[in-house]
């Protein structure tokens, strides 16, 4: 496993946004019926999630919570030097997306930008580069060597309204994570691997330059367990990610809490990519994690696939900042890929979730 | 871990009661089967059995029978 640590940067603050409008449970039930929309809905955990209305991509709910972090620290725009995007859901196939951020952000020309294509696991991979970054950036004063990490996506714009497999679990959400240095930061560790056997179970088939979009590869027709679904839609073999899962994920967070040189007593608090409630219960149980330390914050969000791990750490500890945490986080996922950190969090910036309004107010109103 | 005590761990992953479940019984007809009690087995198995085996491995057994053969012969060689 590909390990690294970074000293002397500092996770200066953290922000998660989310969109206005909610699907819940009856939503589900309308589709797939009451008693299937229930079973679902006890196994993964969610009975609501965000979703974001057409209009909205991901780079829009980063945008929120980069306006609000910015604006909480009190950093000046010109003083961020670099800006990483990361998502599976960008604005465009091109340009990158972290080029279209730098400018709606107003950050100077002089800041680099550039986009990660990564998805559960994408949280770790971007704090990882980002804190490579800022390291390299600095001039070893503190405060020098600003990285801006934007982490979101909007899963649900992929996915079939048809398809029990997808649609009961995902939920939208950016996020905005700023590092800087600090010459008395305690070192962040990480550990990262890959397997790309994965890539058929966690698939949108068609869409990229390897099959294209057609008006075939865009017809919905019927799949495995009833599930409609197109190849332009997010295809999801929750078996195979599970399995993969249990392979992977054990030591993944061993691993990383290794490589801090903790053990899970001097941990206080564990967040796993927010995957679905089953999963994240049968893996503390497996990992003998005590459930004080282990964050399950899925419900009211759903899976938000690489904004879940921010996300969750907005919603467990925004306002209460003021305090030095000791996580170890680790995102798991699509690829297959894989990451896991460890990191101290101490007196950082962590406004509670931003709430983006998915319709401008003029329509809103009229509607 | 024989056949029996497998035989009560699906009962109580299924909600059957005790022989509605038997080595005969096709595993794709258990009663409940779907594709989150799928994925509830391969958690079980795991959890219970204390081996992990891919759900390829599973979906080729043909009976609860060939299942537990498998599980208990991944433990055996544990």
């Amino acid at each position: 496993m590909a390990t690294m640590q970074v000293s002397g940067i500092r996770i200066a603050g953290l922000a998660s946004a989310v969109p206005d409008q909610l699907e819940t449970v009856d939503d589900d039930a309308a589709r797939f019926g009451r008693e299937e929309a229930a079973k679902i809905s006890q196994s993964i955990g969610v009975t609501s999630r965000r979703v974001a209305p057409a209009p909205i991509c991901a780079s829009d709910l980063c945008h929120a919570a980069a306006e609000k972090l910015l604006n909480d620290l009190g950093w000046e725009r010109d003083t961020v030097q670099a800006l990483i995007f990361v998502t599976q859901t960008p604005d465009y196939l091109s340009p990158a997306t972290a080029c279209t951020l730098q400018s709606r952000l107003g950050l100077s020309k002089g800041c680099a930008a550039f986009d990660i294509s990564l998805g559960c696991s994408g949280y770790v991979y971007g704090l990882a580069t980002a804190a490579q970054f800022a390291k390299g950036l600095s001039n070893g004063t503190d405060g020098s060597g600003r990285v801006l990490l934007l982490v979101g996506d909007t899963i649900t714009r992929v996915i079939s309204p048809q398809d029990r497999s997808t649609v009961p679990l995902f939920g939208d959400a950016g996020s905005a994570t700023a590092l800087e240095f600090n010459a008395s930061a305690a070192p962040m560790s990480f550990v990262l691997g890959t397997d790309g056997n994965g890539r058929d179970h966690l698939l949108i088939p068609a869409g990229g330059f390897r099959t294209p979009r057609t008006a075939a590869t865009g017809e919905r027709t019927a799949r495995e367990n009833g599930n409609i679904r197109s190849d332009d839609d997010l295809f999801m073999n929750g078996a195979e990610v599970f399995m993969f899962t249990l392979c992977e994920v054990p030591s993944l967070f061993k691993n990383a809490t290794q490589a801090a040189g903790w053990t899970i007593d001097d941990v206080d608090g564990v967040i796993m990519h927010q995957a679905n409630s089953f999963m994240l219960n049968h893996l503390r149980k497996r990992l003998k994690i005590p459930e004080d330390k282990f964050v399950v914050a899925l419900d009211g969000y759903g899976n938000t696939s690489c904004a879940s791990i921010p996300l969750a750490l907005s919603a467990t500890y925004a306002k209460k900042a003021d305090e030095s945490r000791r996580l170890v986080l680790a995102g798991f996922g699509v690829g297959w890929s894989w990451g896991g950190a460890a990191v101290t969090v101490d007196n950082a910036v962590l406004p509670e979730v931003v709430i983006v309004p998915g319709l401008p107010a003029v329509v809103r109103e009229a509607a | 871990m024989d056949q029996q005590t497998f035989l009560s761990l699906l009962d109580e992953l299924f909600e059957t009661d005790a022989g509605v479940i038997t080595p005969e019984t096709a595993l794709k007809e258990i009663p409940g089967w779907s594709s989150l009690t799928f994925v509830g087995l391969i958690a079980m198995i795991d959890e219970e059995c204390g081996v992990t085996l891919p759900p390829n491995i599973i979906l080729n057994c043909r009976t609860v029978g060939d299942l537990t053969a498998h599980v208990l012969q991944k433990r055996a060689a544990a």
